[in-house]
C-alpha cells in the first residue's frame, strides 16, 4: 500500500475524521440494533398468534387491555417525540430559547409516561402467567419500560445541556443523535399500542 | 513456463485422479455399505436418501479434487525457499475466468436442484389410502406407539413389510426426535404439535429407534425396537394384543393427544 | 497513595464490587424478600426465589463490576452536564504512561483492548478445549463411564456455547480491535469508551458463566446441576432444566451486548475513520470480512436475546411463551399454555445460522489477506471477493429454517430454504476462486501462516461439501441431528474460522508483542492439529454416517471403532494446541525481536513502529494505492515512503 504523508492524497477527505458523522453513524447503527430486538419481538407476538388458531392464545377469564389507557399513554409518548421535532426544528433556525422550552417539554412528558406506564404494568387485568398473549404483552410493555428507563440517561443529560445553552444552530449533534433513539422509542410505542388491536387476542 | 504450460498438468492430474476417485468409489461403495459404513437400508425414503448422497458424492468429487490439486500445485510448484526476493505476476483478476466459474457453480446448483426437488416430492409424497397409522408419542424417555387403526398401544414398535406407515409424531413435555436410521425415517417430536411422516419399510428385521434431540439426563438411552415383519406375523401380533389390551393402558395414552386435537381447530 | 490510584478503578476493584453486588443482590431476594420460609418448590409464588436471587445477584454483580472499573464515570459526567474530557484527559483514559496496570483497567487504546481481548479469548479457547477433551474422554468408549450423564450433558452445553462465544469475540477482540483501525489509518476506535465496555462485558459474561457447572447442586427439584440444554438451549428443554441454564442464558446476553457493541463500534470505526485516501476499495479483505460479521452480530444476535430472555421469564416469572398445551397439561403447574415449542427453534436459527458465518467470515478476510502477502501476488479479483463476503452475509438470513427440515413446522417451504442453503455455496465458492487465483503463479513463502492457509482451503472445502449434502431436503431427513452434522460443522468453525484465527495470531504476533513466534514449535503444533483435527472429525463423519446421534453420552457398541479414533485423535489435537498456547506464551517472552515489516506486507499496520505507540501515526497517512501492491519498491521498515505517486487502481 502506497502512503504519503502531509501531501495531498488521491480522496477528497476534507478532514481526517468526521467527529459527527462518526456520532451518527454510531447512534443510528445502535438504533438498528435495537429495532432489530423490536423486530424479532413482532414476530414472536405473530408467530404464537398464528400458530395459536383458538383459546390458546388468550384463556378464557382474562380480560382485555383497557384501550383508554393505553391511546392515553401512546399520546403522551407521541406528544413528547413531537416537542423533541419542535425542538430539532428550533435548534436549526437557531431559536434558542424554543429549544429550551421544547426539551423540556419533552422531557417531562417522557417522565411522565415512563411513571405512568410503571403503573400500568402494575394494574394489568391479567399477569405474565395468563397465556400466551398475555405473556407477549408483559413483554412487549416491560421493553417499553426498558427503552423509558435507558433514555433517561439520554433525556436528563440533553436537558441540562439544552438549559445550559451547549447546543447551537452550527453544533447540536446531541440533539440530532439523541432524536434517533427519542423517535425510534416513539415508534415502538406506537407499533406496541397498534399491534393488540391490528391483531388481537379472539374476543369472548 | 508460461501460465498455459502450468495450467496442463494440474489439469491432466485433475481429470485423472477424479475418475480413478470415482471409480474406486463406484466399486468401493458396496463392499463399504456391506461392512457397516451405512446402516442397512430398511425403506424407500432411506434409499431415496442414500442414493441421492451417492450422487452427491459423484459430484463432489472434481469439486474436491480440482481445488486440492490446484492448491497442492500451486504449494509444490512455486513454493519460494525461504523468504521470497521477487514478486510473484500482478494478475488482479480474471473476468473469463470468474464467468467460467461462476457458469460452472450455477449448472452444479441447478443439478442439485433438480436432484433436491425431485427427492423433496418423493419425501412428501402423501400416505396412500392402504397406509398403517401410526401414532409416536415421545416423553422423557420413551416413545410409546399408537395404532390408531386398531386403537392398541404399544412401547415397541412393529411394522409391516411392503406396507407404507403414516406416523404422526408429538410429544408430552420436551423437544425429541423420532430417528429409525435404516429406514430413514425422521421427524422432531414437538410439544403440541403434530409431525407426520410417510414411510415404506421394505426389508424384514430388527432395528433401533433413536432420540435425536437432546432431550434431559436420559437422552442417550432413549432407544427401542422396531421390528418389520411379514402382514400374516403382524397380524396375528395385533389379535393378540387387541385380546389382551387393558381397557385403561389405551386411555392413558390417548388423554392428552385428544385434548390437544380439540383444543386446536385446524388439526383433525 | 499511588498505589491506591493505581487500583482503583481498576478490574481488581471491579471484581470487588461485582463480588459484593452478587452477595447483595442474591441475598435481598432469598433473605428479605424470600423471608425465613422461602422454598425451592412452593406453588403459590410466582416464580422460583432460588432463581430469581442468582438473577438479581448476576444482574448487580453486573453493576457492581461496570461501576468498580469506572465505566459509568463519563456517562454520569455528559448526563450532568459537565465539563467534556479535553484530550489529555483521553490519553490518560488510554493508558499513557502507565505501565502494566492499564492491561488491568478500562482502558481505552484499542491496542490495550485488542491485548485484552487477545487473552480472554485464549483462555476461553483453552476452557471450551478441556470440555472438548472431556466430552472426547465420555465417548472414547461405550456406557458412559467417565461421568454420569447429567455431568456430561453440562460438558456438552458449556463446551458448545463457550466456544461459539469464543469464536464470535475472535473477530471484534483481538484482530478487529488491535489491526483494523491501524490498517485503516485511524488512530483509536471509533467510540473508545464503547471498546473498552466491550471487553468489560464480555469478562463479566464469562464470569456468570463460570456459575454453571455450580449452580442447582442440592436443588431438590432437579436430579443435576448444571444446564442440560446443549447449546441450541431449545426453551422447552431450558424451561424444564436445571438452573444452571439461569447462568447460561445471563452469560450470553451479555456477551451478545458486547458483541453488539464491538459491533456497531467496528462499522463505525471503517465508515468514519479511515484515513485520507482510504476509500471502500482500497481496504484490505481483513476489513471487509470483519464489516461482514459485524453486520450478522448486530441483525442477528438479538434473536438470540429475545429467545433468552423468554426462556428467564417463563423460568422465573411463569409465562408460556414455549408452552403450548393446553390448560390442563400443566394443572398445578402455574403455567397456562398459548405458546408455541416451535417459536423457540426459530428464533434460536435465526441468530444460529447467520452467526456460524458471521465465525467464518473474518477468517475469509484474514486467509485471503495472509496468501496474497506470503504469494506476493495481489488479491485474485478484489471486488469478487468483496462480492462473496457480501453475497454470504445477505444469503445467510434467508437460510435458517434449513436446520428445522424434520421440526414439521411449515413443511411446504423447505423447497426455498434448500434452495437458498445450496444457493450460498456460490459466493463461497467465489472465495475459493480467490484463494486459488492468488496463490496461483505466486512466490509461495511456507510459513506457519501460510500452511494455516492451506489447511483452511482443506478444511473449509470439506466442510463445504459436506454442507451441501446437509442442504438437500431428503439427505439431511437422515443426517440430521447426528454426527455427521458435528463434523461438519467443526471442519467449517474449527477447520475454517479458528484456522484462520491460528494462522492470523502467528501472521500479526510480531505487531502485537514486537518478536516473532517460534517457528520449529510452531510447524510441529501446525501438523499435530491437522492430524488430530482431521482424524476426531473424520472419524466423526464415519460414525455420523453408521447412525449415532450426537450429544449422547453413551452409545452402542457398533459405532465403538469410530470413536476410539475420534477420541485418540481429539486427544494429539489438543495436545498440539496446548503446545500452540505454549508457543504464544514463550514467544511472547523469549521470542526473537521481530523487524517492522517481517512479512513484507503492504498493509498500513506494517508502516508503524512496534510497539505501536498511542494514537498509531504520529501523522495520519495518505493512502495513495490498494493494499496489495507489491510492485511498488519496498518501503524502509518504520518509515511510510513520501510523495509516491498513485499506483494502479484495483481491478
Amino acid at each position: 500500500m502506497e502512503i504519503s504523508l502531509g501531501g495531498q492524497g488521491a480522496s477528497s477527505h476534507a478532514s481526517h475524521i468526521d467527529e459527527e458523522g462518526k456520532v451518527r453513524v454510531g447512534m443510528l447503527f445502535y438504533v438498528v440494533v435495537d429495532i432489530m430486538f423490536a423486530l424479532f419481538l413482532v414476530s414472536a407476538y405473530v408467530f404464537l398468534r398464528g400458530v395459536n388458531v383458538n383459546n390458546l392464545w388468550f384463556p378464557d377469564g382474562t380480560q382485555n387491555i383497557d384501550l383508554t389507557q393505553t391511546t392515553f399513554l401512546t399520546g403522551l409518548m407521541v406528544a413528547s417525540g413531537l416537542c423533541f421535532v419542535l425542538a430539532h426544528w428550533a435548534v436549526r433556525q437557531g431559536i434558542g430559547g424554543l429549544v429550551k422550552l421544547g426539551i423540556t417539554l419533552a422531557a417531562i412528558l417522557w417522565i411522565v409516561t415512563l411513571i405512568l406506564n410503571v403503573q400500568y404494568m402494575g394494574h394489568l387485568p391479567f399477569t405474565q402467567s395468563g397465556g400466551g398473549f398475555a405473556s407477549m404483552y408483559v413483554l412487549f410493555t416491560a421493553y417499553h419500560i426498558y427503552h423509558l428507563l435507558l433514555g433517561l440517561m439520554f433525556v436528563i443529560g440533553i436537558t441540562i445541556r439544552a438549559l445550559q445553552g451547549r447546543y447551537t444552530r452550527e453544533r447540536h449533534m446531541g440533539i440530532t443523535t439523541i432524536g434517533y433513539y427519542w423517535y425510534w422509542v416513539v415508534v415502538f410505542g406506537i407499533v406496541g399500542y397498534l399491534l393488540p388491536i391490528i391483531l388481537p387476542g379472539p374476543m369472548h | 513456463m508460461n501460465s498455459r504450460g502450468h495450467l496442463r498438468t494440474p489439469i491432466i492430474l485433475w481429470v485423472v485422479i477424479s475418475i480413478l476417485l470415482a471409480a474406486l468409489y463406484y466399486f468401493l461403495a458396496p463392499v463399504l455399505a456391506q461392512a457397516g459404513v451405512i446402516p442397512p437400508l430398511a425403506s424407500d425414503v432411506a434409499d431415496n436418501a442414500y442414493q441421492i448422497m451417492a450422487i452427491f458424492t459423484y459430484l463432489s468429487i472434481p469439486v474436491f479434487v480440482g481445488v486440492v490439486v490446484f492448491a497442492a500445485y500451486s504449494l509444490f510448484t512455486f513454493r519460494s525457499h525461504g523468504r521470497p526476493t521477487d514478486i510473484g505476476p500482478q494478475i488482479h483478476g480474471n473476468t473469463r475466468l470468474l464467468g467460467w466459474w461462476l457458469a460452472a457453480s450455477f449448472v452444479l446448483i441447478t443439478v442439485l436442484y433438480v436432484i433436491g426437488f425431485n427427492g423433496l416430492a418423493q419425501l412428501e409424497a402423501a400416505a396412500p389410502a392402504s397406509a398403517l397409522h401410526v401414532r409416536v408419542t415421545a416423553q422423557q424417555w420413551i416413545f410409546n406407539y399408537t395404532y390408531t387403526d386398531y386403537n392398541i398401544s404399544s412401547s415397541t414398535l412393529y411394522l409391516v413389510e411392503n406396507q407404507p406407515v403414516e406416523f404422526t409424531v408429538t410429544s408430552m413435555d420436551v423437544h425429541h426426535s423420532f430417528w429409525i436410521p435404516e429406514m430413514g425415517v425422521k421427524a422432531d417430536a414437538v410439544p403440541g404439535e403434530l409431525n407426520t411422516f410417510v414411510a415404506t419399510p421394505n426389508k424384514l428385521g430388527h432395528y433401533t429407534v433413536r432420540c435425536m434431540e437432546l432431550c434431559g439426563v436420559l437422552h442417550s438411552d432413549m432407544n427401542t425396537n422396531v421390528v418389520v415383519e411379514t402382514a400374516s406375523q403382524f397380524g396375528t401380533w395385533i389379535s393378540q394384543q387387541m385380546s389382551v389390551r387393558p381397557a385403561s393402558m389405551f386411555a392413558a395414552v390417548q388423554l392428552p393427544e385428544a385434548a390437544l386435537l380439540d383444543a386446536s381447530g385446524k388439526r383433525s | 497513595m499511588s498505589w491506591t490510584r493505581k487500583l482503583v478503578p481498576s478490574y481488581f476493584s471491579g471484581a470487588v464490587l461485582a463480588a459484593i453486588g452478587f452477595i447483595v443482590g442474591s441475598q435481598y431476594v432469598w433473605r428479605v424478600i424470600g423471608g425465613a420460609n422461602w422454598d425451592f418448590n412452593d406453588p403459590g409464588l410466582i416464580g422460583n426465589f432460588l432463581e430469581q436471587g442468582f438473577l438479581a445477584g448476576f444482574v448487580l454483580m453486573t453493576f457492581g463490576w461496570l461501576i468498580g472499573i469506572g465505566a459509568f464515570k463519563y456517562p454520569l459526567s455528559w448526563m450532568l452536564g459537565l465539563k467534556d474530557p479535553d484530550h489529555n484527559e483521553e490519553l490518560r483514559l488510554a493508558g499513557k504512561g502507565d505501565g502494566i496496570i492499564r492491561y488491568f483497567r478500562f482502558t481505552t487504546d484499542h491496542k490495550v483492548v485488542g491485548i485484552q481481548y487477545l487473552v480472554v479469548t485464549m483462555i476461553m479457547l483453552a476452557f471450551g478445549g478441556l470440555g472438548a477433551m472431556l466430552i472426547r474422554t465420555e465417548l472414547m468408549f461405550p456406557g458412559a463411564w467417565a461421568f454420569p450423564k447429567e455431568t456430561y450433558n453440562t460438558i456438552v452445553t458449556m463446551h458448545g456455547m463457550l466456544m461459539i462465544l469464543t469464536v464470535i469475540s475472535f473477530f471484534v477482540g483481538p484482530f478487529g480491535n488491535f489491526v483494523i483501525p491501524i490498517m485503516i489509518g485511524a488512530r483509536d476506535m471509533a467510540f473508545p469508551r464503547l471498546n473498552a465496555l466491550s471487553i468489560a462485558f464480555l469478562i463479566i459474561a464469562m464470569a456468570v458463566y463460570a456459575f454453571i457447572p455450580f449452580m442447582g447442586i442440592g436443588d431438590p427439584i432437579t436430579t443435576g446441576a448444571g444446564v442440560q440444554t446443549g447449546w441450541t438451549v431449545y426453551g422447552t428443554l431450558a424451561d424444564q432444566t436445571g438452573i444452571g441454564v439461569d447462568a447460561l442464558a445471563m452469560a450470553v446476553i451479555l456477551a451478545g451486548i458486547s458483541s453488539q457493541m464491538g459491533a456497531v463500534n467496528l462499522i463505525t470505526t471503517v465508515i468514519a475513520m479511515r484515513a485520507p485516501g482510504m476509500s471502500y476499495t482500497r481496504m484490505p479483505m481483513t476489513v471487509w470480512g470483519s464489516i461482514g460479521a459485524s453486520i450478522l452480530a448486530a441483525l442477528g444476535t438479538a434473536s438470540l436475546t429475545v429467545d433468552l430472555v423468554m426462556i428467564i421469564s417463563d423460568r422465573v416469572f411463569r409465562t408460556s411463551f414455549f408452552f403450548a398445551a393446553t390448560a390442563g397439561d400443566y394443572a398445578g403447574s402455574g403455567y397456562v399454555g398459548g405458546g408455541s415449542a416451535w417459536l423457540t427453534q426459530n428464533l434460536f436459527w435465526f441468530f444460529g445460522h447467520p452467526e456460524v458465518y458471521l465465525l467464518v467470515l473474518p477468517a475469509f478476510g484474514f486467509v485471503m489477506d495472509m496468501a496474497s502477502v506470503f504469494s506476493r501476488k495481489p488479491l485474485f479479483g478484489y471486488k469478487t471477493a468483496i462480492l462473496g463476503l457480501m453475497g454470504v452475509v445477505v444469503l445467510s438470513f434467508l437460510v435458517w429454517m434449513h436446520h428445522e427440515f424434520v421440526s414439521g413446522f411449515l413443511p411446504e417451504l423447505r423447497g426455498f430454504y434448500m434452495a437458498s442453503t445450496e444457493l450460498i455455496s456460490v459466493p463461497t465458492g467465489l472465495i475459493f476462486l480467490v484463494l486459488l487465483g492468488t496463490m496461483w503463479r505466486g512466490r509461495i513463502w511456507m510459513t506457519v501462516t501460510m500452511g494455516f492457509v492451506f489447511a483452511f482451503t482443506w478444511s473449509f472445502l470439506i466442510g463445504g461439501i459436506t454442507g451441501i449434502y446437509l442442504s438437500d431436503v431428503p439427505a439431511d431427513v437422515q443426517l440430521h441431528g447426528g454426527m455427521f452434522v458435528t463434523a461438519h460443522f467443526h471442519y467449517t468453525i474449527v477447520g475454517g474460522a479458528l484456522m484462520g484465527f491460528l494462522g492470523a495470531v502467528y501472521y500479526w504476533f510480531p505487531k502485537m508483542t514486537g518478536r516473532m513466534m517460534d517457528e520449529k514449535i510452531g510447524w510441529i503444533s501446525f501438523w499435530g492439529i491437522q492430524i488430530g483435527f482431521n482424524g476426531t472429525f473424520l472419524a466423526m463423519f464415519y460414525v455420523g454416517l453408521q447412525g449415532m446421534p450426537r450429544r449422547v453420552a453413551d452409545y452402542s457398541p457398533l459405532f465403538a471403532g469410530g470413536n476410539l479414533v475420534a477420541s485418540i485423535s481429539a486427544f494429539v489435537l489438543g495436545a498440539s494446541v496446548i503446545l500452540y498456547f505454549y508457543n504464544v506464551i514463550y514467544s511472547w517472552k523469549a521470542g526473537p525481536i521481530a523487524e517492522a515489516n517481517p512479512w513484507g506486507a503492504k498493509t498500513l499496520e506494517w508502516t508503524t513502529p512496534t510497539p505501536v505507540p498511542l494514537e498509531n501515526f504520529g501523522e495520519i497517512p495518505v493512502v495513495t494505492s490498494g493494499p496489495y501492491n507489491y510492485a511498488e519498491p519496498a518501503t524502509p521498515s518504520g518509515v511510510p515512503a513520501r510523495g509516491v505517486e498513485a499506483g494502479p487502481a484495483i481491478g
